[in-house]
């Protein structure tokens, strides 16, 4: 990896590789987000992009290929890694039976946070999201969004460097992704580097800075919107038809 | 083969159902499960043929002892099928989710209805008429056994009116409990009538030799006395399964009756409002206000965890409560054998293999909860821990409320004799380490609610080595404790070596 750790960027991916059996999920890919930016990585089912989050946040081994976040070594020192990581799939990762204050004592208890600020920090992200009336009951009779709001709280509670999100509006009504939305907004604008992938192309048009759109493992396009309506072609065109006429491109 | 939308078109695809779901419980799949499952018939049918002949000789006559048996094993029986209707009637209710796709159809609500109870009245009758019917098959070609035919018919239709009753039960409960909590309590009676039964079966070993034959007599004396009323209306049926045909054709109208109109009973404006009294729940929680302090400590984190989704989980309690209770029989005779010859260090030996047992038992049980059944596995592998870490927290929170528990044996072991209670004390502390050890190695992961089903996921030569291990532990300690040290290095040897190759033979590491 000859650029990894270059100052100001927070995820280098250098011929990413993944096989599972005679599918290569995905294929030597190079990715290359930049700290303090909200980074969309769109693509069809099956494209490679859960996959490539999961071997970054170390739930899956590569291949082949270089994991560098914020210039650690991911691969060589995953600990490192995972303690400025946060990870939140599409499913929220919850204990039924523990209420909502007890998970966010169990995470901040896994990722080593000290009980003072953590206390306090779960108190903030608990009012925030509306859960603070919710804190002592059991997450099994919590709504979807209760849930997923919950598990969001969990990966802020470590004050993430990289947040990395798996479809975190799938699911939601508008009044809860909402506010998901603006608190993934005002994390950025405090510095945080977000990578979600969606299949809600109009919050990748909304929220993202640069859009990655992947298929087969591969990375197709990657730029701003007014860049990828330019590699296009279409001056106005949404970010729906960019992607379509890509998608449909890349076969 | 049935018109779509039919009632047995609808029973066909709620048996499917029931069966697939039977299915995903079982590990073998293809055609080895066939050959299983035809060898498991054929063993079924010649046991069946070998109790009709038994049968065959007993003409069933209408007297208070039979009256009575029957009775009774129909209360105990029915009790059994109660908890499975109430389980039932939640899952196909509220659990499996697609009633609302059923009620959204333009089929008619009665007819989903009445299908999905019949089939459950079936599913909870299924085991036992498999049972039986191995023995019914032969009953014609018996002599004397067709007399017997009217058990089969008997048992079904108890399993009607049992699913009626239960669907009263059910809708009440659901009113004051939940339906979640429903499910829980009746899956806690069918383990606790099951303990009660097995229970039940040993108490003769309690008893002194001497006093077996007049205890016996006094019990049968008060069964017959009891339910062994041939003239009752409680008689009808066992009346009916002795095969009195008016008896017979009695039970079943009546129980089909009853059975239809606790439908009909449930049934009103249950399309409607399905969803309503599955949010009747236990009422609404008045709100907890505390604010509690975070505490530190990732160990304490993890291990906390642990045991408070244990301690949440009355029905995972409940089945582990349920492995001590099937241990108490063992106790009961060595009590027995204490009381009958005096306190020797053979009698001491037993009790401390016993414990070691009981104690390795338990932290197999506890560590495969908390390490194999881990809620959220994707949230420890993306913490920033060593897996081993994590792996020892867990092993803690299996092993130390055992461990804890059996202080009460080694105090009492350090009373008698102080070495006894050294030799305990190692053996149980040996039995845990390596239960939870093993549970590490050979992990099988599963769900909670999998909990009885975990040995049959797992590979069975792990379990196989993992019980001949525990074993050995208890093995070991009993013989020493016994005042056969030297005889004890061989199962330490054998337990230390197999633990050692459970070692060498786990799974490739995943990332």
């Amino acid at each position: 990896m000859d650029d990894a750790g270059v100052s100001g960027d927070a995820l280098h991916l250098r011929a990413l590789t993944k096989r599972f059996g005679d599918k290569v999920a995905v294929d030597a890919l190079d990715l290359d987000v930049r700290a303090g930016e909200l980074y969309a990585l769109l693509g069809p089912n099956g494209a490679g992009k859960t996959t490539t989050l999961r071997m970054v946040s170390g739930l899956l081994k590569p291949d082949a290929g270089a994991i560098s976040v914020f210039g650690i070594d991911a691969l060589a020192d995953p600990i490192a890694a995972k303690r400025i990581i946060a990870w939140l799939p599409d499913e929220p990762m919850l204990y039924d039976k523990l209420t909502a204050w007890e998970y966010l004592e169990f995470i901040a208890g896994l990722w080593g946070v000290a009980a003072k600020q953590a206390h306090a920090r779960a108190e903030e992200l608990l009012r925030l999201l509306d859960l603070w009336d919710h804190r002592n009951e059991r997450c099994e009779g919590f709504s979807r969004g209760m849930k997923q709001k919950t598990s969001l709280a969990g990966a802020l509670i470590h004050d993430p460097k990289l947040l990395m999100l798996d479809e975190p509006l799938t699911g939601l009504d508008a009044a809860i992704a909402r506010q998901v939305k603006d608190l993934l907004s005002a994390r950025v604008r405090e510095g945080a580097t977000i990578i979600l992938t969606t299949h809600i192309l109009e919050v990748a048009e909304r929220m993202a800075e640069r859009i990655g759109i992947i298929q087969h493992g591969k990375l197709l396009a990657e730029g701003t919107l007014a860049e990828l309506r330019g590699r296009a072609g279409g001056g106005q065109a949404s970010l729906e038809d960019v992607y379509l006429q890509l998608v449909g491109a890349g076969g | 083969m049935f018109a779509p939308g039919s009632a047995l078109w609808l029973l066909g695809h709620e048996m499917r159902l029931g069966w697939r779901g039977w299915r995903s419980a079982s590990k073998s799949r293809g055609p080895g499960s066939i050959v299983l499952y035809l060898f498991l018939g054929g063993f079924l049918l010649f046991i069946g043929c070998w109790a009709a002949r038994g049968l065959s000789y007993a003409a069933p006559e209408v007297t208070p002892l039979s009256i009575g048996m029957i009775t009774l094993a129909f209360l105990v029986l029915s009790t059994l099928m109660l908890s499975a209707a109430l389980v039932q009637t939640t899952d196909a209710l509220y659990q499996r989710g697609d009633l609302d796709l059923l009620l959204a159809s333009p089929l008619p609500p009665w007819r989903i209805l009445i299908v999905r109870m019949s089939a459950i009245a079936i599913n909870v009758a299924l085991f036992y008429l498999l049972l039986l019917g191995a023995i019914w098959v032969w009953l014609p070609f018996m002599g004397g056994g067709a007399r017997w035919m009217g058990l089969a018919p008997s048992v079904l239709a108890l399993s009607l009116l049992v699913t009626g009753i239960g669907l009263f039960v059910a809708r009440a409960m659901f009113a004051l409990i939940g339906p979640r909590n429903t499910r829980v309590a009746s899956q806690i009676l069918a383990g606790a009538v099951g303990a009660a039964i097995f229970l039940a079966f040993q108490t003769q070993n309690l008893v002194p030799r001497e006093d077996r034959g007049r205890v016996m007599g006094d019990a049968i004396a008060a069964l017959t006395q009891a339910l062994g009323q041939p003239e009752s209306l409680f008689a009808l049926p066992a009346r009916a399964a002795l095969g009195e045909p008016l008896a017979l054709g009695a039970w079943i109208v009546g129980c089909g009756l009853f059975f239809m109109f606790s439908v009909w009973w449930f049934g009103r404006g249950f399309s409607a409002n399905a969803a309503a009294i599955a949010s009747l729940g236990g009422g609404r929680k008045r709100a907890d206000t505390r604010v509690r302090e975070f505490r530190p400590g990732l160990a304490r984190a993890l291990v906390f965890k642990e045991w408070r989704l244990l301690a949440r989980d009355p029905l995972l309690l409940s089945q582990i409560a349920l492995q001590l209770i099937y241990l108490l029989p063992l106790f009961f005779i060595f009590a027995r054998d204490l009381g009958e010859e005096g306190f020797g260090r053979a009698q001491i030996g037993l009790f401390s293999g016993a414990f070691v047992l009981l104690s390795s038992t338990l932290a197999s049980s506890l560590a495969w909860l908390t390490v194999s059944a881990e809620d959220a596995p994707d949230l420890i592998a993306a913490a920033p821990l060593p897996r081993e870490q994590v792996e020892r927290a867990k092993a803690v929170a299996a092993g130390a409320p055992i461990a804890a528990l059996m202080l009460l044996p080694i105090a009492g072991a350090l009373f008698i004799d102080p070495m006894a209670a050294l030799w305990l004390a190692g053996g149980i502390g040996a039995a845990i380490i390596s239960a939870c050890l093993i549970a590490i190695w050979h992990q099988v992961p599963g769900s909670r609610r999998d909990f009885r089903r975990r040995r049959a996921q797992g590979s069975f030569g792990a379990a196989m080595g993992q019980g001949i291990v525990l074993m050995g532990w208890s093995a070991a300690t009993g013989l020493a404790v016994a005042g056969l040290p030297l005889a004890s290095i061989i199962p330490v040897l054998i337990s230390l070596g197999l633990t050692l190759a459970l070692n060498e033979s786990r799974p490739k590491e995943q990332a």
